[in-house]
């Protein structure tokens, strides 16, 4: 810009300080002034104008992903200490009903039998297995539909050094977990390895037998079978010897015994215990190495039948409970009902089906 | 006349400046924005399908104003679905304009109750406070969905009393927005150079003007 002013006629009569006639203003610099002034404020107004964008459409989210775990720890450990407090009450008041809603099926029953058989005949068992509310570890499954199943490993409420298999399930959305039945740990046995404490393991359809040794149902059955007519019943080796297996055979043998005191065996009585898998109580989880935890319930009947006109009194508070004060001309029938734990090793590995854990009850008694 | 340019540039200038400061304050944009519906009839759970909470951000809340007390639960799809069955209800599928929901009737002949959600354990017992105007923030359940990493597929919300009145009367969800006014910049830079340069002008008038008076003197 010049430091000498271009003099113009308005500018002097404005300013009253020139009285000289100056040459008239040009009007194109001062407009252009004004313009350059006024233009980036203009260019700045419109510079920001433009639409409001539309939403995006809805994010689906990852389609591959992993499904959620069905429950979490937190979860399961709330639900494992309302089953332990609803045993603890139910057990000590020798109500049953106090064990809804959480405990159905074959625990319901077994406790059930136990309260009112522990008010009939003295020298029945006084305490009954007990989960505590102590959740050592917990199988929780991921995945869709239902059941969905957890297993949960708990202390015993009088031994800490005890564990208790309990597996629970959820029937649908609309109810809450529940469980028929809880087994112990077996003396002597080692958790298998590779198996551990996880959330988002897989369900296994009883009959899936894929990569594994047998399908989890068919385990449970040869599992019976063997239990029912010893090792004859399983050709194939598949099953390892285990320690309640051997009790059950073991006491069968004693009884034989004792039914048939100084004379060949089966000459006064027979005795046969055969059992059979319970239907809609089987919860199978995949382990970690590939393999199953399968956990249901057995049933079974220890018959004795008096051969040849025999007669038979038995001093069993287990057989007082047929109502003929332990005599009996026929036969003497006990029902049991049996929750049990097995481990199926996955297929193309080295290992047999092995018994973790097992409780069997008294659920009644009859005969004549 | 020089002068008068110069004001007239100082004027432009602080207009500039004046119109920054007023769109970061009286024209400033909204902070948020929300999506409503208003339900007249919902049925006793209203379902707000997977995704839809994302539309707007990751951040933000879900509010949902009931007759009586509600609760928000954060489901899997499929868990949602195998609750409701047959019940009728609503599902909120989208975000068509950031001011309203689009909503579909499900099962219009169903049930019409369901089973108090406080009765099931397919979700966690602490999953959703009942209240008559519930919410959740987004926040929270972007980072249990995994965040920007998902473990597992999007949930869905359920929106359920006790499973015998309506579920909902309105539900908004808010997303906070960049409020930040583009031109704000620019209306600043360009006032500010205005009157920058009415100002060196007026400067250079008023040098002008005392240079020529004591030439005049002087003479």
């Amino acid at each position: 810009m010049s430091s000498v002013p271009h003099r113009c006629g308005s500018a002097d009569v404005r300013d009253g300080r020139h009285g000289d006639a100056a040459a008239p203003c040009a009007p194109r610099p001062r407009r252009r002034a004004v313009l350059a002034g006024a233009a980036p404020v203009v260019a700045a107004l419109l510079s920001g104008c433009g639409e409001d964008e539309t939403p995006a459409a809805v994010p689906m989210g990852p389609a591959a992903a992993s499904p959620s775990p069905q429950a979490s720890t937190e979860q399961v450990a709330q639900i494992v200490a309302d089953v332990s407090a609803r045993v603890v009450a139910a057990d000590g008041a020798r109500d049953p009903s106090l064990l809804a809603p959480r405990v159905v099926g074959t625990a319901l029953e077994m406790r059930t039998r136990a309260y009112e058989n522990l008010g009939k005949v003295p020298g029945l068992p006084a305490t009954l297995p007990t989960p505590s509310s102590d959740l050592q570890t917990a199988l929780v499954p991921s995945g869709e539909g239902f059941p969905h199943t957890v297993i949960a490993v708990v202390t015993d409420s009088a031994d800490a050094a005890v564990h208790h298999f309990l597996p629970l399930q959820l029937a649908d959305a609309r109810s809450v977990y529940t469980t028929w039945g809880w087994a112990r740990q077996l003396g002597g046995v080692t958790m298998p390895a590779g198996v551990a404490p996880r959330l988002g393991a897989a369900a296994v359809d009883a009959a899936d037998d894929e990569d594994l040794v047998l399908a989890p149902q068919d385990a449970l059955a040869l599992f019976a079978a063997v239990l029912s007519n010893g090792d004859a019943a399983d050709p194939s080796d598949l099953l390892e010897p285990d320690t309640f297996t051997e009790e059950m055979h073991a006491s069968i043998q004693a009884e034989r015994t004792m039914l048939n005191p100084d004379v060949p065996a089966d000459s006064l009585a027979t005795i046969h215990e055969e059992y059979t898998v319970h239907p809609g109580e089987l919860a199978a989880l995949r382990t970690a190495d590939g393999g199953a935890f399968v956990a249901g319930s057995l049933r079974s009947s220890r018959v004795i039948t008096l051969v040849g006109g025999a007669t038979m009194s038995s001093p069993d508070p287990e057989l007082a409970l047929a109502g003929t004060s332990g005599a009996f001309t026929q036969e003497a029938v006990r029902e049991y009902g049996a929750t049990v734990v097995l481990y199926v090793p996955p297929s193309g590995k080295s290992g047999r089906i092995r018994a973790l854990a097992a409780v069997k009850s008294l659920l009644g008694a009859s005969g004549q | 006349m020089r002068r008068l340019i110069a004001v007239v540039l100082i004027v432009l200038g602080a207009a500039g400046i004046l119109l920054g400061r007023l769109g970061e304050t009286l024209w400033a944009p909204p902070t948020e924005r929300s999506a409503a519906v208003v339900l007249e009839d919902p049925g006793p759970a209203v379902l707000v399908d997977p995704g839809v909470a994302y539309v707007g951000g990751h951040t933000g809340t879900v509010q949902v104003s009931a007759p009586g007390d509600v609760r928000i639960i954060p489901v899997s799809p499929e868990v949602a679905e195998a609750y409701l069955g047959d019940a009728r209800h609503t599902r909120i599928t989208g975000v068509p304009s950031w001011t309203t929901l689009e909503t579909r009737e499900v099962a219009p002949a169903g049930e019409t109750t369901l089973p108090d959600p406080a009765g099931s354990e397919a979700w966690p017992p602490a999953a959703g406070t009942p209240s008559s105007e519930a919410s959740i923030e987004i926040s929270a359940l972007w980072r249990e969905d995994g965040g920007a990493t998902p473990a597992h597929p999007y949930r869905a919300l359920l929106i359920v009393g006790d499973g015998t009145s309506p579920a909902a009367s309105r539900i908004v969800i808010t997303w906070p927005v960049d409020s930040a006014t583009p031109w704000v910049p620019y209306a600043y830079a360009a006032g500010a150079l205005t009157a920058v340069l009415g100002l060196v002008l007026f400067a250079a008038d008023h040098t002008a003007r005392a240079l020529r008076r004591r030439s005049e003197e002087e003479a």
